[in-house]
């Protein structure tokens, strides 16, 4: 156990046990994919057509709305290019569906039905339509695990969008709260304001929203205050989640860090990643 | 004959398994006991010639990767209990049948009680009220494996 905890040592021992396990998971997902079966299949046909219609317009919407972000987003690379700053060109993602979740005050995380055959890796950020859920903390070749950002042992690190305050949202054991620690009394921070992704340490793609702040209490030893959030991602509710793949300027998916403990998140990452272009331009082109 | 009875007893080890693995986010659900462990403290102490100590120790490791605990939790606390019941296993089968369910949902308890000391050991703190709650219900749940899987070795004849 010791070995498992601290050296991630045992992974192809466990990715080896993976595979007598993997059609007891099958079996154990029946019961809901036969109800998800006779959902769909009872679905009438006006209803279907509603849907269509309404699908067909936040389509629209969504893309007239991407029609702007395009172009934002080529200005950003360019204005970055120009400051010498390294590029991130964006992400790839790719669904998933949930097939077990546990959501209990000292252990929160789902496992989704993709693996290490689908590509997924360790510390890769799952979101979901609305913000980012969690990062994968074990792979096996059919199923991974994903922590919750609500887990009590994660953190992510975070920016008030309003203020640009970095800090690290951690997580409480409870689905609908983050925990803001470590703040100091002249923090500027103040209920409503929305948390977005800092991107530092590297594990999670920068500017995804994460959570809205609800509670501001103040210690009342220290005076400091306890800044509480809530998540923004459906965490107990979705179905569906989205695995995230950043793309570095070569055009290739990479994880930056695959070591190391998720809320122990390494502060020199930062630095390398804003490396000057001329560093690693070598491959590209 | 030898090979068939392995095969029924890992076929019932695996359905067990498979009714744990099914997803438990709503809180009743959350409240029911390890039927592997229930099923594994069956086969002990009707054959622990043959189920014991390592099988509780292998089936455990299992358990560990589908349900990605920390690997060895369940090896550890599974081989823990098996140990006990290979060693009172003739005094669990004459036991009366009210004492012997007692007696499993102590089993229970103790297995939450190892794997208390694992979490509290890697994760810093320790499970709430519905994970000690859960051997209570062995109560209900102990009498129903009892039957189904004695009806299961006397019609295929496991020995």
């Amino acid at each position: 156990m010791v070995a498992d905890f601290r050296y991630d040592r045992l992974d192809q021992l466990k990715s080896t046990l993976a595979y007598p396990i993997y059609p007891a998971q099958l079996l154990a997902e029946i019961p809901h994919s036969v109800a998800d079966w006779l959902l769909t299949n009872i679905n009438s046909y006006t209803r279907l057509l509603t849907q269509h219609a309404q699908l067909n317009e936040e389509l629209l919407e969504l893309q007239g709305r991407m029609l702007r972000f395009n172009a934002l987003a080529e200005e950003n690379t360019q204005l970055r290019a120009q400051l010498g700053a390294s590029l991130r060109i964006g992400e790839r993602v790719s669904l998933a569906e949930i097939t077990n979740a546990d959501f209990s005050p000292y252990s929160q995380h789902i496992w989704i039905n993709k693996g290490s055959r689908a590509g997924v890796s360790l510390g890769q950020a799952v979101i979901d339509a609305h913000a980012i859920m969690g990062q994968i903390t074990e792979v096996t070749p059919f199923r991974a695990k994903v922590i919750m950002i609500t887990d009590p042992m994660h953190a992510i690190p975070v920016r008030v969008l309003r203020s640009g305050l970095l800090t690290v949202a951690k997580g409480t054991g409870r689905v609908d709260s983050l925990e803001l620690p470590f703040l100091p009394n002249s923090a500027d921070i103040s209920v409503g304001d929305l948390l977005i992704s800092s991107g530092l340490g590297g594990r999670y793609p920068a500017d995804y929203p994460v959570a809205r702040v609800t509670q501001i209490d103040q210690d009342s030893s220290t005076g400091a205050p306890v800044v509480y959030a809530m998540p923004l991602a459906k965490l107990a509710q979705s179905r569906d989640v989205m695995l995230v793949w950043q793309i570095d300027q070569r055009g290739t998916a990479s994880m930056d860090a695959d070591e190391g403990a998720q809320d122990g998140e390494s502060l020199l990452d930062p630095l390398k990643l804003s490396l000057p272009d001329k560093y690693n331009s070598e491959e590209s082109d | 004959m030898l090979v068939r009875g392995w095969l029924i007893i890992l076929l019932t080890l695996f359905l067990a398994l498979a009714i744990d693995l099914i997803p438990a986010s709503s809180l009743p659900l959350r409240l029911r006991p390890d039927l592997v462990l229930l099923a594994l403290i069956y086969w002990t102490m009707a054959i622990p010639q043959r189920i014991g100590i390592f099988s509780g120790l292998v089936i455990g490791l299992l358990v560990d990767v589908a349900t990605g605990s920390v690997l060895g939790q369940h090896a550890l606390s599974y081989s823990a209990i098996l140990w006990a019941v290979v060693e009172n296993h003739k005094r669990l089968r004459l036991a009366i049948f009210w004492k012997q369910t007692l007696i499993v949902m102590l089993l229970l308890l103790g297995e939450r009680i190892i794997s208390a000391i694992v979490l509290g050991a890697t994760l810093g703190q320790l499970p709430d009220l519905l994970f000690w709650l859960a051997p209570l219900l062995a109560l209900v749940v102990w009498p129903l494996v009892f039957g189904v899987l004695r009806a299961v070795r006397r019609t295929l004849r496991v020995e």
